[in-house]
């Protein structure tokens, strides 16, 4: 069966190509605009990862993944953000792993790969 | 005195006190004062001279010295005056009529004004503590009075400056060109002018200081608005910089989406390349960008294997370098330079930006060499990175750590830049050794830490 991946960002174009990207690398996408509604939808989805933005209006994706975790503290979380310094930030800790947001996805795939065939 | 001399001299002091105290200039006041010690109708001295006390510096200063620079000069000065009868209006005539220029230009002037000497040293200007007024001549004089010797002065008056108990300095004054024998009533008409003078220029003294105070005070300010203007500034870059990032990512995420969707041989494909390698160019400089920017890039320091990052920083580079020519690198690292205490994402980005560097400057070489050499000196870690490639033109050379500036025509002007801000962050210095026509050498020095000097700096809560 398809892996499921929710996405969660508030940029259109960004989102729209990580459908695509990830699509084409056989997953199913879920995507959001926002974390609330992505948590709301979250026990209807089941996800089997979520990719998660960090700087986002009214709730950002620090809070998303602690209310996130309490709700599925097995689901892989990938945070991802443009600014690299959340890296060594410990209210990231809780995540599975984290990217800095590049046009070239070769790196988020891999990251995707091995944390699904962990699970 | 008689009571008629009495009456004289204080209409005379009325009138000259008049004067000084409409003067609100520090260093016309001076001016005042010398021209009425000299006209006269003043207090007819030949020449004069005010000497200030240095406090800090417990020295005695030349200020100004007025006098006619020749015996013929003084002549036709003191004729001027005689036709011009200012009795009664000196007051106006000292504050408007001086010529303040020729008095800074007289030789006596210039002598003066070079004059300093410690105080406890010189046997005349230690009475400035005296409350009295003296004549001074060779039967009092001591011998080492060199600079009345320079200045000729064969007798001479002098009278402490003293405003509020304190001494503030001295006016001398004598009768060089027509030798008048001084008084013992000129010196005590000098001594209560003397005095007067003193609480003027104290006071004007005191005005200076509070106008330079109030400068620097308005100096400071406008500093601070102006770090605030650029801090603003550069928050705005980094808004900026990040909304242009997140809009490219798209972009040419999508580019390269649709370069895959098109046949490589149409014209669509070709026209995709040019966008997508445009847009990189973009992105690249916001990444350069925001590497410069402080406080996005805090570093995070640890003992790092300094050769391993080298040799790997140097594979990933080969590669780069082979759809160009052969360059060859060489390394040679220290055993007693193999670790560094820094971040090691930040040094890596130091190799990358100088081995860059140096492989733009050798593109047009055939046999292209850059060597990447580390070693220990004293304190420091040394890491150098050089190459052939020619050296950089001397005219380039105040610009190179500049940002923005770049002589090439792809180049973002931050390369070095980013260099130099990560070497200060480490607390270390760059340096260039420029050979021109040969090659360019970048010296890197960081303090060489150790786990327990490292350790040390937390207990202390550094």
């Amino acid at each position: 069966m398809k892996k499921k991946i929710m996405v969660v960002d508030d940029e259109d174009s960004i989102r729209f190509l990580y459908e695509e990207e990830l699509k084409d690398e056989n997953y199913d996408v879920v995507s959001y605009p926002d974390a609330q509604s992505a948590i709301d939808d979250f026990e209807k989805q089941k996800p089997d990862l979520v990719l998660l933005d960090i700087a986002m209006p009214k709730m950002s994706g620090l809070d998303a993944l602690r209310i996130l975790k309490d709700m599925s503290p097995t689901t892989p979380i990938i945070m991802s953000t443009a600014y690299s310094h959340y890296k060594q930030d410990f209210s990231t800790w809780i995540a599975d792993d984290y990217i800095v947001k590049s046009p070239d996805l070769t790196e988020l795939k891999e990251k995707i790969k091995e944390l699904l065939n962990k699970s | 005195m008689d009571k008629d001399k009495i009456v004289e001299e204080w209409k005379l002091l009325y009138e000259l006190g008049t004067a000084i105290s409409l003067t609100t200039e520090l260093k016309k006041l001076f001016h005042v004062v010398l021209t009425a010690v000299t006209i006269g109708d003043g207090l007819g001295f030949n020449r004069a001279a005010i000497f200030l006390y240095n406090r800090p510096n417990n020295t005695i200063d030349g200020i100004l010295g007025v006098a006619p620079d020749s015996i013929q000069e003084a002549t036709i000065i003191w004729d001027t005056l005689k036709n011009l009868d200012i009795r009664g209006k000196m007051a106006s005539w000292l504050i408007n009529e001086i010529n303040i220029e020729a008095q800074l230009n007289s030789n006596f002037n210039k002598i003066i004004s070079q004059f300093r000497i410690n105080i406890e040293k010189d046997t005349i200007f230690k009475n400035i503590y005296q409350k009295e007024a003296f004549i001074f001549n060779s039967n009092n004089l001591g011998s080492d009075d060199k600079i009345f010797k320079e200045l000729n002065f064969e007798e001479f008056a002098f009278a402490p400056l003293i405003s509020r108990e304190q001494p503030i300095g001295a006016i001398v004054a004598d009768n060089f060109y027509n030798k008048r024998p001084i008084t013992q009533d000129d010196i005590s008409t000098l001594f209560l002018f003397s005095n007067q003078s003193a609480i003027a220029i104290e006071n004007l003294m005191g005005v200076e200081t509070y106008k330079n105070m109030s400068k620097r005070l308005i100096e400071e300010q406008q500093n601070l608005i102006h770090q605030k203007h650029i801090f603003n500034l550069g928050r705005a870059v980094a808004d900026i910089t990040h909304e242009i990032k997140n809009a490219l990512i798209g972009a040419i995420g999508f580019v390269e989406r649709a370069k895959k969707l098109s046949d490589t041989n149409q014209q669509t494909y070709k026209y995709l390349e040019i966008v997508k390698k445009e847009l990189d160019r973009v992105y690249n400089l916001t990444l350069d960008i925001n590497r410069y920017s402080k406080g996005q890039n805090r570093s995070v320091k640890k003992q790092f294997d300094l050769e391993k990052l080298i040799l790997d920083t140097v594979e990933t580079l080969k590669t780069i370098d082979s759809k160009n020519q052969n360059i060859k690198f060489e390394t040679s690292l220290s055993e007693f330079a193999k670790y560094l205490y820094g971040d090691p994402d930040q040094i890596k980005q130091v190799l990358i930006n100088l081995t860059k560097n140096s492989m733009e400057a050798i593109s047009n070489k055939k046999d292209g060499l850059i060597k990447i050499s580390t070693y220990k000196e004293d304190k420091f870690i040394v890491i150098s990175v050089e190459d052939n490639g020619g050296g950089i033109d001397v005219k380039f050379l105040p610009y190179v750590f500049k940002p923005f500036y770049s002589t090439k025509s792809h180049g973002t002007g931050l390369g070095l830049s980013i260099v130099r801000e990560i070497v200060q962050e480490h607390n270390g210095v760059i340096n260039l050794n420029n050979f021109v026509g040969k090659g360019a050498k970048f010296i890197i020095k960081i303090p060489n830490i150790t786990e327990e000097e490292k350790d040390e700096k937390k207990d202390n809560g550094g």
